[in-house]
Order: structure tokens, then C-alpha cells, then sequence
């Protein structure tokens, strides 16, 4: 589903490395975290999976297609293939949940028969049937997160890709969006989630990649985050709510570590 | 595109212009004032032009030729200089004899009323010459004045070169001035959508972003902003129009039953000639500044 070679990914405009020649493999079907101190490339992976950053050398695979070699009017059928998490939701603030997720049908040209036919559905699934009509603002974190998800995996992508997904949420509602992960995952859906949120990491028993100043420093299945558990205990509390950020704005949702 | 996609497009393009609505009412009043001086332009240099082709069609530079002139050869080879000028595409003559009686009948006279005179020394010979566009017939007249090949055996010359020099005097100036107003109108139009569509970008740009990662295309992104564009201008050209309809009526009506002498007897254009050319090109003008302009505003505010 991923692969990796040699990539390196060098920011141009302050020359900053984002990747260091990574080589990383994970196969279709694949729960892993990604996981490394804030500045380690956990968001820069994240990127260059939906195609946000491009790679500066080496070769990236998504779904069997080297996406180094994408141009750049098949980028929205990459995107369509691969759903795509934030930490900030990024919910659209005047539509509904509802709304919201059938706006990621809109936008892919679906029929409304199909719209009617899979939204409920994935309603269902993240257990959001209840809050169809709430707009954004009357949703807990949770159910927000709850919203960006069953938007991500409503047109049915292999790939789901998570940057921080609980990195606004409380301990128990960030275990409650672990939970709705391992179902998306449960149904086939690849899960690739990136997160400095140890205990959850530990408590999971994934596969756990570890990324320390660009590079892989450990891959492990069933792995901990051990070490992390305390030194980085305080990330948390830095995490704010970028609702009004923009997409393409740098400075707006990569540097909430 | 789907059909859908087209009403999405069609949809989201009102709602901007709603959410805008000083300026988009800001630009549609600039787009139509650009479109209205261009359709009055239009209206009058058409009317113009078709005054000249009328008058055109009778008027004739009429040459006579002086007297030393000898009948046959040389009144042949003279025929055929002026045959020879590039201008000149044909030649009537008239012998005094045909030019005394095309007096007589213009003058409505009785044949009696010149008596005894000598009918065949009265009037100079004649030829009439046409020439294949008006806006040459200053440069043959001045030829026949003074080309030493032709200007001694001309006696006098006739034409309505002042007329046509003034009309088509007044058709270059109004060409010019309202071309330069029309350029400076349609480069406003076009600043002013630009701003128009900048403002519904920076409205729009948190949807954006989540358009692009959820997998939009460029066309999808970019489909409700050239609409908005292409409505402003649309909208900006249906005013004049509107306008020049109602008013072309009215303004025909009074000058060809009001008593304005000089205008009796011209040949104005009427609706039915003008507009089925004038209205789908200012829509299409109107248009064309609209999607320009959202589609540069697009190019440099909308990295998708
Ligand atoms: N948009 C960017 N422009 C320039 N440098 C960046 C950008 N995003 C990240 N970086 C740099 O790349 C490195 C990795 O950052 P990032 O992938 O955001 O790490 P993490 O998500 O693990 O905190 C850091 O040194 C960071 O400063
Ligand atoms: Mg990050």
C-alpha cells in the first residue's frame, strides 16, 4: 500500500529536511503508527502520502503507483484513494454533518443515489447517525473528529492517513477515535496514523514506526513508545484548535508541535 | 462536466455574488458602462457607414473634359489613363449632346426653351467614374487635379467629396474616442471582476483546502468562479442592451416622423438590422471579460 525508497524530502524555502532517505514498507491491510518527537517527519510523511509535499529524491509507491512521477492534474485521483485525517478536522463551518460528509461525494462527481445510499452508512459506522443535522459547532471534539473521518473513508479509499487525529482530544474521546480507526482498518481499509500520543501508542499494540530527526530510528509490530511515555508527556498542552487555518498556509497546522 | 457539476458551478457562483454584493454590483455597473458606450458606438458608426455606402452608390466623381481634347484616339487613350488608375473600377461618358439632355430632363425643362442654341458645343464632355471605395475618393480627386498625365485635359471636376469626407471624418473620430474610452472601461471591468472574484477566493479558501485534500479537481475548484465571472459580465451586458433596445426605438421613431429636415432621406438602420449582430456580441463580449478575468485572477490566487 506504501513503500518507500531512498526518500528524502528537503523543504526549499529554509532547507530544512523533512525525510532522510527513508525506506519504509506497509502492506494493504496495515495498522501502523508513526510516532517520533515533534520536528521527527511525521508530518512531512504525512504529506507526501496525499501528495501535499512532493519528494525531493527517491521513489514513493502509494497504492502501486510511484507518485514522484504523478503530474500534476492526477493529484485529485491520488487524493480520492487515499482519505486524509487532520488534527484541526477541517469540518466545513455552514454545512451539516451530514453536509459534510456528502461534500466528499459532491466533490468526486457521485451520483445523489449513492450520496443517500453511503453517507448514512458511514454515519453509522463512526455512530454519528444521531448528529446528522448539528452543525460543527454544536459537536464535541470527538464527534468533530468523528465527522473528518467518516468524510475520509465515504468514498471507500484503501488508504486512510491520520496526522495527529487526536491531538485535540481528551484521553478518553482520543481512545473512542482509536477505536473508530480499528474499525475503518477492520473492514480492510489501510491505516497509517501519526501521533506523539504515547499511551495511546502503547496501549494499542500496533505496529509502531519511530522517527527521530527524519529518519526511522525502530519498526516494530506490537511495538511501544516507551520511552517517549514521559519526556514528551507535556505535548498536549500546546495543542490548539486551528478551525480557520488554511489548507495551503504553512504556518497554520504543521506547527502545532 | 456533468450537468450537475454545471448547476453546482451555476449555484455557488450566485451565492458568491449574493454574499459580494458591492462589488459585484460595483462591477457589473463598470462592465456595463464599457458594453454601453461600445453598443452606442456601434449603433452609430453602423448607421454612419450605411449612410455612406447609400450615398456612395450615386455619387460619382463626374469629370469634364476640356475642349482641345480631340474626338476619337486621344478622348480613347484618356478613357483608358483613367481606366488604368487603381481606383477607379469603371467609366460612363456621356457626349454633350447626352449631357445637355440629362440636364434639360434633371431641370424638368421644355426641350424649347433653348431655342436655337448650338446643342452640340453647350456643355463639355463627360465621364462619370466609380470608384471602388469611398475612402479613395479624395486620392483620385487630387490625382485628376494634379497628375500631369490627366490633370491638363480635365476641365472640371465634380463630386461629394466634402460630404464624404465629413462623414467619414466623423466615423474615424467617433471610432477613435470611444475606442480609447471603451479600452480604459474594459480594463477597469477587468480589475474590477478580478477584485470581485479575488474576494469570493479569500472567502472561499478554507473550502478550498478541504476541497483539494478530499480530492477535487482543478476544473471542479476553479468551475464556480470562472460562473461568477462569466455572470458579472453577462449581467453587465444585458443592462446596455436593454438599454439601447428601448431607447433605439424611441430615438428611430422621433428622428425619421419628428421634422429634423437633414436627417430625412437617410437611410438609418433599423432594429431588426442591428441587432441580431449587437445583441449576442456584446453578450459574448461581456462574457469574455468575465471568464478573462476570473480565469487571471484564478491563474494568480488559486494554486490548486
Ligand atoms: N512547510 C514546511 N516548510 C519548511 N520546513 C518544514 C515544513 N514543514 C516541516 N518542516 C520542517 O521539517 C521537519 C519535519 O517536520 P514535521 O514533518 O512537521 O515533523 P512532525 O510532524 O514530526 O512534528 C522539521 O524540521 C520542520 O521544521
Ligand atoms: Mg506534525
Amino acid at each position: 500500500m506504501l513503500e518507500l525508497i531512498n526518500a528524502t524530502k528537503i523543504y526549499t524555502d529554509n532547507g530544512a529536511v523533512g525525510l532522510q532517505n527513508v525506506d519504509l514498507f506497509v502492506d494493504a491491510g496495515e495498522f501502523a503508527f508513526v510516532c517520533g518527537h515533534s520536528g521527527s517527519g511525521k508530518t512531512t510523511l504525512i504529506k507526501l502520502i496525499f501528495c501535499e509535499e512532493r519528494l525531493t529524491s527517491g521513489h514513493l509507491f502509494v497504492d502501486g503507483v510511484d507518485i514522484t512521477k504523478l503530474r500534476k492534474k492526477e493529484i485529485p485521483y491520488l487524493r480520492r484513494r487515499v482519505g486524509v485525517v487532520f488534527q484541526d478536522f477541517r469540518l466545513l463551518p455552514n454545512k451539516t454533518v451530514y453536509e459534510n460528509i456528502a461534500f466528499a461525494m459532491e466533490v468526486v462527481e457521485a451520483s445523489y443515489r449513492d450520496i443517500r445510499r453511503e453517507v448514512p452508512k458511514v454515519l453509522s459506522m463512526v455512530g454519528l447517525t444521531a448528529k446528522a443535522k448539528s452543525y460543527p459547532k454544536q459537536l464535541s471534539g470527538g464527534e468533530r473528529q468523528r465527522t473528518a473521518l467518516a468524510r475520509a473513508i465515504v468514498n471507500k479509499p484503501p488508504f486512510l492517513v491520520a496526522d495527529e487525529p487526536t491531538g485535540n482530544l481528551d484521553p478518553d474521546t482520543a481512545w473512542e477515535i482509536m477505536q473508530v480507526l480499528e474499525d475503518i482498518n477492520a473492514i480492510g481499509t489501510t491505516v497509517l496514523v501519526a501521533t506523539h500520543a504515547w499511551d495511546i501508542v502503547d496501549n494499542m499494540q500496533k505496529r509502531v514506526i519511530k522517527f527521530e530527526n527524519a529518519r526511522i530510528v525502530r519498526d516494530d509490530e506490537g511495538g511501544y513508545a516507551d520511552e517517549e511515555l514521559y519526556e514528551c508527556s507535556t505535548d498536549d498542552d500546546s495543542h490548539e484548535y486551528y478551525g480557520t487555518d488554511d489548507f495551503e498556509d504553512e504556518g497554520g497546522y504543521d506547527d502545532e508541535d | 462536466m456533468k450537468i450537475r457539476s454545471f448547476s453546482r458551478y451555476l449555484v455557488e457562483a450566485l451565492r458568491s455574488i449574493a454574499r459580494n454584493k458591492m462589488m459585484s454590483f460595483t462591477s457589473v455597473i463598470i462592465v456595463s458602462a464599457c458594453l454601453l458606450i461600445m453598443t452606442l458606438m456601434y449603433v452609430v458608426t453602423a448607421n454612419l457607414s450605411s449612410m455612406l455606402d447609400e450615398v456612395m452608390t450615386d455619387v460619382r466623381i463626374a469629370i469634364f473634359v476640356e475642349d482641345f481634347v480631340p474626338e476619337g484616339q486621344p478622348l480613347l487613350d484618356m478613357r483608358q489613363t483613367l481606366l488604368d488608375h487603381p481606383h477607379i473600377t469603371s467609366i460612363i461618358f456621356f457626349t454633350r449632346e447626352e449631357n445637355l439632355e440629362n440636364m434639360i430632363e434633371s431641370l424638368g425643362w421644355e426641350e424649347d426653351l433653348l431655342g436655337g442654341l448650338d446643342r452640340t458645343t453647350l456643355l463639355n464632355r463627360r465621364f462619370d467614374l466609380f470608384v471602388n471605395d469611398v475612402e479613395n475618393v479624395h486620392e483620385v480627386v487630387s490625382w485628376l487635379e494634379n497628375a500631369p498625365i490627366i490633370a491638363p485635359l480635365v476641365y472640371s471636376i465634380s463630386s461629394d467629396e466634402e460630404i464624404i469626407g465629413t462623414l467619414i471624418g466623423i466615423n474615424r473620430t467617433i471610432t477613435i474616442v470611444s475606442a480609447s474610452i471603451i479600452g480604459v472601461l474594459a480594463i477597469l471591468s477587468v480589475i474590477i471582476i478580478m477584485n470581485t472574484i479575488r474576494l469570493t477566493i479569500d472567502s472561499r479558501k478554507v473550502q478550498i483546502g478541504i476541497m483539494k485534500f478530499i480530492g477535487a479537481t482543478n476544473g471542479f475548484i476553479r468551475g464556480p468562479f470562472i460562473f461568477e465571472g462569466m455572470l458579472l459580465g453577462l449581467v453587465g451586458a444585458a443592462i446596455p442592451l436593454l438599454v439601447v433596445i428601448t431607447m433605439y426605438d424611441g430615438l428611430m421613431n422621433s428622428l425619421i416622423y419628428g421634422n429634423i429636415p437633414d436627417v430625412q432621406g437617410l437611410a438609418f438602420l433599423t432594429g431588426g438590422d442591428l441587432f441580431p449582430i449587437l445583441i449576442p456580441a456584446v453578450l459574448g463580449i461581456g462574457a469574455f471579460l468575465g471568464v478573462f478575468s476570473s480565469v487571471v485572477t484564478i491563474r494568480k490566487y488559486l494554486n490548486v
